[in-house]
């Protein structure tokens, strides 16, 4: 065990004052607007803190570790994609500015006036499926990192990853986004910390120059360009130019800063000031696991290793006490502030967007933050067994891009229809969310029955989004000619 | 071009720690801030 007595109080010191930081919020939640979106009051620097602890789980550094163990440098693209993607929508506004005039609370909230009420519950269905789906994964791969990097017994990843989840439900909860903001903040300052300093002394300790010839030399050219990298390719790339762009305009955890946001120029302005923190966020986990690449070699691609676990392996034999304590605290603060936004994201669409609509009359604020409360126990108790037994199919960032693409593909056509072509309607809001929904669904499906006739994972996500835009077009046509016939 | 590659993901490593390290310093005063203010709105 790497763990010492120094490294436990850090981590405690750290653990304390985030849970009593997220509880002290529960005053200040009194309406149902308050705790879902904050009131939206929410200035430049608090979203660009916000969103970006969010958007750097533990999950996140495990799975751009593993790409880059797999991958070298060029399993970095998508955070390369990602900050194209976020400058260009906090720049020209795409999709964000008009998103937040409509002073929704969900995105389905606004296909509801767009298109129909039935709309609006398919598409908060698909949101919440595709968004509790994707963070399945995410404890087991937190917790296998902190065992793998302290070196506790491997028996207590369940327990870390349930006394962890039940912190952050219990901040979470009192206090809704408040907490996740206040949390956040402390855990964005804490994360990038942790992360120079672990970056500096990876790159101290093998130097710049002998990490680029580790991935020339274990992964030729296509470990620096991902055109020529085998297990990624142009259509892999072409799948990731698709989800960077609708992550950036669709995803809930990341449009919930701009409707929080306390007004169009703001969420703008969050996205061009974080728009480069997504390269760091695949790119310096993925220094951290060549790190591991030039020390283990290619130990963990043989059969029956994880190569999920070469960088925590690494850095844990590599990180001395009180350095240690840094790392493992600033770890969970990137998995808690990932996890109470997640949670509070998905329990806010079931209960505006599923729940809310079938009732005749609207729940009283304290009820209604009563029953996301509940719904937040919901989810983090399906997390739990649900990240107990399932087994990722392939790469950890294949699975997480495909189970998003369950909504992103739909949701994204649904939404540029929406605010950018007059004419569709309905029809064609249906038609691209069940066609979308098609691929990631026949994949994750195909590849739990019948492996070997499971269509590729990049081709997989590419199809959702073919689908979904033919589905939005060709449904939103036939419509209008059948309404044109009935006149 | 792997020479030219090779610098251009040296270059990207090194800015993305530039860019962490200022975010943090500059986010962690003006992001405080804004909790204030934030909090006192809601008051």
């Amino acid at each position: 065990m790497h763990f010492t007595m120094i490294d436990w109080v850090i981590v405690g010191v750290y653990i304390t004052i985030c849970f009593i930081a997220g509880l002290s919020m529960r005053r200040y939640t009194k309406k149902i607007d308050q705790y879902l979106v904050a009131g939206r009051e929410v200035n430049v620097y608090l979203g660009v803190a916000s969103l970006a602890a969010t958007e750097m789980g533990l999950v996140t550094i495990m799975y751009t570790a593993e790409s880059g163990y797999r991958n070298g440098f060029a399993g970095a693209l998508p955070g390369i994609l990602m900050f194209l993607a976020a400058l260009f929508v906090g720049i020209s506004g795409f999709v964000i500015s008009p998103l937040r005039k409509a002073n929704v609370m969900t995105i389905p909230e606004l296909f509801e006036t767009r298109y129909s009420k039935g709309v609006r519950w398919l598409a908060g269905l698909f949101i919440a499926l595709g968004g509790i789906l994707n963070m399945g994964i995410f404890l087991r791969l937190g917790g296998q990192f902190i065992v793998y990097c302290t070196g506790i017994p491997a028996g207590y990843l369940e327990i870390t990853m349930t006394a962890l989840i039940l912190i952050t439900l219990v901040y979470t909860m009192a206090g809704g986004m408040l907490s996740v903001l206040i949390t956040d903040y402390i855990q964005f300052i804490l994360l990038g910390l942790g992360i120079v300093a672990v970056s500096c002394a990876v790159i101290f300790r093998e130097g710049l120059g002998n990490l680029v010839q580790t991935v020339l030399h274990y992964h030729g050219a296509g470990g620096i360009n991902p055109f020529l990298n085998p297990n990624q390719g142009p259509v892999w790339v072409f799948w990731q130019v698709l989800m960077a762009i609708a992550v950036m305009t669709t995803w809930q955890t990341v449009i919930s800063r701009i409707l929080a946001a306390k007004d169009e120029g703001a969420a703008r302005r969050i996205y061009t000031r974080v728009s480069f923190y997504y390269v760091g966020r695949f790119l310096l986990p993925a220094l951290w696991a060549i790190g591991a690449l030039s020390v283990f070699g290619t130990r963990f691609l043989e059969p029956g290793m994880d190569p999920l676990n070469a960088m925590p392996a690494y850095l844990g034999s590599m990180l001395v006490p009180g350095f240690m304590g840094l790392l493992i605290a600033s770890m969970l603060a990137a998995e808690m502030s990932t996890d109470s936004s997640y949670l509070l994201a998905w329990a806010s669409v079931i209960y505006n967007d599923l729940l809310s609509p079938l009732m005749r009359k609207g729940l009283s604020d304290k009820n209604a933050i009563l029953a996301t409360r509940l719904l937040l126990v919901l989810i983090a108790v399906f997390l739990l067994f649900f990240g107990l037994w399932y087994q990722i199919p392939g790469a950890a960032w294949d699975y997480l891009a495909i189970t998003g693409s369950i909504y992103l593909s739909s949701v994204f056509a649904l939404m540029v229809g929406a605010l950018y072509w007059k004419r569709s309607n309905t029809w064609g809001a249906y038609a691209a969310l069940v066609l979308g929904a098609a691929g990631p669904l026949s994949f994750l499906v195909l590849n739990m029955v019948a492996k070997d006739h499971a269509p590729s994972v990049a081709i997989a996500g590419i199809c959702s989004y073919l689908f979904a835009a033919a589905g939005m077009i060709g449904g939103s046509l036939v419509r209008d000619s059948v309404k044109g016939r009935q006149v | 071009m792997i020479k030219l590659l090779s610098y251009f993901w040296m270059a990207l490593i090194g800015a993305s720690i530039l860019w962490y390290g200022v975010l943090v310093f500059v986010v962690g005063v003006r992001g405080g801030r804004d909790i204030k203010e934030m909090l006192k709105k809601m008051e």
